[in-house]
């Protein structure tokens, strides 16, 4: 039951916390400002499912990758904003070389006739 | 932010505001889109996702989710168990009884069988003994310990030790104590300090005689002080005079220190060159017990050949012994020591496991006792689990529940039981006490009894609460919560497993009730055998008057005013004085040649040796039955004469009469014949199950040394313990400085004796009866189930012409169908059981078919009443309602 609601836009466990980090290398944002970046930035495409969002930013709370605070927002409502944080930054770098390996592979499976084809 | 558990209900708020600030925003968005702000915040949420999912989620990333639903369960099952107290009234008094008896067994277990010495590492401690084929035990003479103490290479210390009674004056006042002669490093050995003062060491056990430059010291026990000096620091420094020598009190050993043997307490010890210079040179006394500590890296078996080198040396000088060196003196043994000396547990092991056996059996009795109560009660939670399966529940969770509120109940059954535990522990301590000896248990609560306490709580728990929690959380919720009352298949197979549960408890009680059988007969046959001794009306006491120095003439002169006034007091028909009583636990020997006897070993030539005054065979009841008893004629200046029992008479005699033959007595070496005159019945002599052996009688007044310390015992028609008072007057005028210890009739010496047979037999019946009421109460339990299921059916059979007594029989039928089968199990289950205790009966085989068949027979008997009850009910059913009855 766990398992079902952790990620479903991807296959590879902690793409939904990279995206968080990256977004929030642009500057602090709270739960629902970071869900409508990562649609607006993705191009509609990727909807976080909000019911994975809040898990995944309390698993990054406890990893000390972000860190919160509760900052009064524009409408004077209290909310809990969200930054990165310097061990955050250098997870989010590793993390972005891993995704960066894992795409080139993938996209070498997927385009073999590169190499073969030339003869 | 911390993850700290108890800020967990901040942190709830918390993410619920967050996620409610989240959805006031995406409304707000919305709204600003053009939606209706009702569209918007029913879009908002549906976008988020079901909430509670979310939030739960959330939550168990922060962990401590298992904790927070335990503490869920515990706080719901308290709350259903409070609804129903008197379901938690009875199982957990039965889980009290299961679990305190248990606990009180092996707390005694664990300090008699379990516990190490308070001492540094007890492992590498070992005693170091002589033993042969025949057997063994105890270290070899003095000068031989020096010999392995100067010369091992394998071990770190070797200490002696010997306990011997001691009689202490202390300020005037004399008292008898249990002392020990103690080599100089025997507290340093093994690492025992001293609460205050200081230990005595190897400077002041360096002078035989006089011990050290502070002059004879003494170390004495902690409860000894408290007893005596009411716990006063000045103690320290204070002299004593022990036996003939003044000590000076210089430490005070801690209250857990009770010296190398389990039961005993030492009250004194004091340097082993205080002890007898004799016997610390004799190279033939063996007296003492030696302890080594084993060097780091040394193997036993290379330390253990070392010394037996040594030994060896030695014994080949002693040519005497040569008959009884196979069979004693063999060669030299490492025991290990961590736990002590091994008498007591050696006695104990058997009939503890036993009762551990029994009452191991009782729990698990109570176990499906309350797994039954639990059957039932979950019958009428079907609905509440419906309820909770639908909501979404898992089913493990539903058994996690019912097993937390089993453990709820173990839990006040258990701090019950711990109470009664305790009781009970005390008590048969108490009992233990009551042995041949005092018996001193230190029934401190150690890290191995609590980890046993919660084990067994735990396992308790489990045994008797998953199976009906494995069972309501197979429900199907649809037709439960439908109201359907005809889920006739769930409620048949709970009442199967009721009665799998019946059955089993019968069977466990018919063995416990063989067993308990068993025992009481053994008893019955110690106590009315023919012991050869009348035990009745007879007082016995020990009378010391070591402290007068006498001579053998005095001596005699002595202890002949002492008969004379036991006898002039009125009531008293006999009076006599011997060294050792009747099963009192003591023996003497000596080694004889009968001409025309030709031993085939020196094992031929031994005998018990009692010496006794003329009246013992009148005031101990045992029969002359040929030639005579001894008289006043028989004195130091008479020729010397001897009586023999029955079995040493048929031994070196065959059937020829011995009266008038000529016996030497060869160890102790005497130069003059003895004739005997007379042989007597056979009584028993160490104890009453042992043998009898062959018994030599001496008259006391012909001892070649003098004895100082003799037996005193009278003959009264009436009750011997009233004439306890105005013997120890007549005795006391006789002087303040003779010791009168020890004072009881004979009869509780008997009793005294048997004290094993006495402790097991009643535990096992009280348990035994424990249980058979609890397999009633189960029987009575499942009949009634039975009856209100089936009431419909009695009512439509009633109804239909059947009479009372038809339906009577119909239910008896199947209650004692059960018992029937439990037996049926039982009796074989007992066979196979009763193996082990064989060794423990007396007079009985462990397979006796009366006591098997008794034991059947109060089982059925017993159980008809229970299942009587339920049936009478039964027949009183209106068939009326009940044909209307759901």
């Amino acid at each position: 039951m766990k398992e079902r609601y952790l990620n479903r836009i991807e296959l590879l466990q902690g793409t939904l916390d990279m995206l968080i980090m990256q977004t929030l290398q642009w500057g602090p944002r709270h739960g629902y400002g970071l869900s409508q970046s990562i649609r607006t930035n993705s191009g509609e495409i990727l909807k976080v499912d909000t019911g994975s969002l809040y898990p995944a930013l309390h698993r990054l709370e406890k990893q000390k990758l972000i860190a919160a605070e509760w900052k009064q927002s524009e409408n004077n409502q209290r909310t809990r904003v969200y930054k990165l944080t310097a061990k955050g930054k250098k997870q989010l770098v590793s993390e972005r070389s891993r995704w960066s390996q894992l795409s080139e592979a993938i996209a070498g499976v997927l385009n073999p006739a590169k190499s073969e084809g030339d003869a | 932010m911390s993850f700290l558990f108890w800020r967990r209900k901040q942190r709830d708020e918390e993410l619920d505001e967050e996620i409610q600030s989240h959805l006031n925003m995406a409304a707000r968005d919305r709204v600003e889109r053009g939606e209706s702000s009702e569209q918007a915040k029913q879009s908002a949420r549906h976008e988020l996702g079901n909430v509670a999912l979310v939030k739960e989620t959330t939550r168990d990333i922060w962990g401590w989710r298992w904790l927070t639903e335990f503490a869920q369960d515990v706080r719901y099952g308290m709350r259903t168990l409070y609804r129903s107290p008197g379901f938690v009234a009875v199982a957990a008094l039965t889980l009290a009884l299961g679990v305190g008896a248990n606990l009180a067994i092996f707390q005694l277990i664990d300090t008699v069988l379990l516990k190490p010495l308070p001492v540094a590492q007890p492992e590498q401690l070992f005693f170091i003994e002589n033993v042969g084929v025949q057997g063994g035990g105890g270290a070899p003479p003095y000068p031989c310990f020096e010999t392995f103490r100067s010369n091992t290479h394998f071990f770190s210390g070797i200490a002696a030790y010997s306990p011997s009674g001691m009689k202490i004056s202390i300020d005037g006042q004399i008292e008898q104590v249990e002392g020990q002669f103690a080599s100089g490093n025997y507290f340093s050995l093994l690492g025992v300090r001293t609460f205050i003062g200081r230990p005595f060491g190897p400077a002041d056990d360096s002078v035989i005689g006089i011990g050290g430059a502070d002059g004879p010291v003494a170390v004495i026990g902690y409860n000894y002080w408290r007893r005596r000096f009411a716990g006063s620091p000045a103690v320290i420094g204070k002299k004593i005079q022990v036996g003939t020598t003044g000590v000076t009190i210089i430490g005070v050993t801690p209250s857990e220190f009770f010296g190398m043997v389990p039961g005993q307490d030492v009250d004194i010890s004091l340097p082993m060159s205080l002890a007898d210079p004799k016997l610390l040179s004799d190279r033939g006394s063996w007296w003492f017990d030696a302890v080594g500590r084993l060097k780091h890296g040394a193997s036993k078996e290379q330390a253990r050949a070392e010394l037996d080198g040594f030994f060896q040396a030695f014994m080949d000088e002693r040519t005497a012994m040569r008959g009884l060196r196979k069979d004693y003196f063999d060669h030299i043994e490492l025991a290990a020591a961590g736990l002590g000396a091994e008498g007591l547990r050696t006695e104990s092991v058997k009939p503890l496991m036993t009762l551990m056996a029994v009452v191991g059996c009782v729990l698990l009795i109570v176990c499906a006792n309350v797994a039954n109560l639990m059957l039932v009660r979950s019958a009428a939670r079907r609905k509440e689990f419906a309820v909770r399966l639908a909501m979404g529940a898992g089913r493990l969770r539903l058994i996690r529940q019912m097993i937390t509120e089993g453990m709820l109940l173990t839990g006040f059954g258990g701090l019950i039981g711990l109470f009664l535990a305790s009781w009970g522990s005390s008590w048969l301590v108490s009992f233990f006490s009551i042995g041949r000896r005092q018996i001193l248990l230190n029934l401190e609560p150690d890290g191995r009894l609590i980890l046993f306490a919660l084990g067994l709580l735990f396992i308790t728990a489990i045994i008797f609460s998953f199976g009906p929690a494995w069972r309501s959380a197979q429900i199907d919720p649809g037709p439960v919560l439908k109201g359907s009352t005809t889920a006739a298949s769930t409620r048949s197979s709970r009442l199967q497993v009721g009665k799998l549960l019946v059955v089993i408890q019968v069977t466990l009680s018919v063995v416990l009730l063989v067993g308990a059988g068993l025992f009481l007969r053994s008893l019955q046959n110690l106590k009315h055998l023919d012991a050869g001794f009348r035990p009745d009306g007879v007082l016995i006491m020990n009378v010391d008057a070591d402290a007068r120095n006498y001579g053998k003439r005095q001596m005699n002169d002595f202890w002949q005013e002492t008969l004379t006034r036991a006898e002039a007091i009125p009531g008293v028909s006999s009076a006599t004085l011997s060294r050792l009583s009747p099963v009192d636990g003591h023996d003497d020997g000596a080694m004889i040649e009968v001409p025309g006897f030709i031993p085939r070993a020196d094992r031929d030539k031994t005998v018990s040796v009692n010496q006794i005054s003329p009246e013992y065979f009148a005031t101990m009841g045992i029969a002359i039955l040929r030639g005579r008893a001894f008289n006043e004629r028989d004195n130091e200046s008479a020729p010397k004469v001897a009586l023999l029992n029955e079995t040493a008479a048929r031994f070196y005699f065959g059937s020829h009469d011995p009266v008038g033959a000529e016996l030497h007595i060869s160890a102790p070496r005497t130069a003059d014949p003895y004739e005997i005159v007379g042989v007597v019945k056979d009584s028993r002599h160490t104890s009453l199950r042992d043998e009898v052996p062959r018994l030599l009688y001496l008259p006391a007044l012909q001892s070649n040394h003098p004895l100082p310390r003799l037996t005193l015992a009278i003959r009264t028609a009436g009750n011997p313990s009233g004439l306890a008072a105005p013997i120890r007057s007549a005795i006391h005028e006789q002087g303040a400085d003779v010791l009168l210890t020890n004072v009881v009739t004979l009869n509780e010496q008997v009793n005294k004796s048997l004290w094993q047979e006495r402790l097991v037999s009643s535990l096992s019946s009280i348990f035994g009866l424990l249980a058979l009421l609890l397999a009633c109460v189960g029987l009575y339990g499942v009949i009634s189930y039975t009856v209100a299921r089936r009431t419909k059916e009695i009512g439509i059979r009633i109804a239909l012409g059947a009479t009372r007594v038809n339906v009577l029989r119909m239910v008896l039928k199947e209650s004692l169908a059960l018992v029937f089968v439990g037996v049926a199990i039982g009796v074989p289950g007992a066979f196979a059981a009763t193996r082990f205790i064989s060794t423990m009966l007396y007079g009985v085989s462990a397979s006796d078919p009366l006591t098997i068949a008794g034991a059947a027979l109060v089982m059925g008997a017993v159980t008809v009443p229970a299942a009587l009850i339920p049936a009478r009910r039964a027949t009183k059913v209106d068939p009326l309602i009940a044909i209307r009855y759901e």
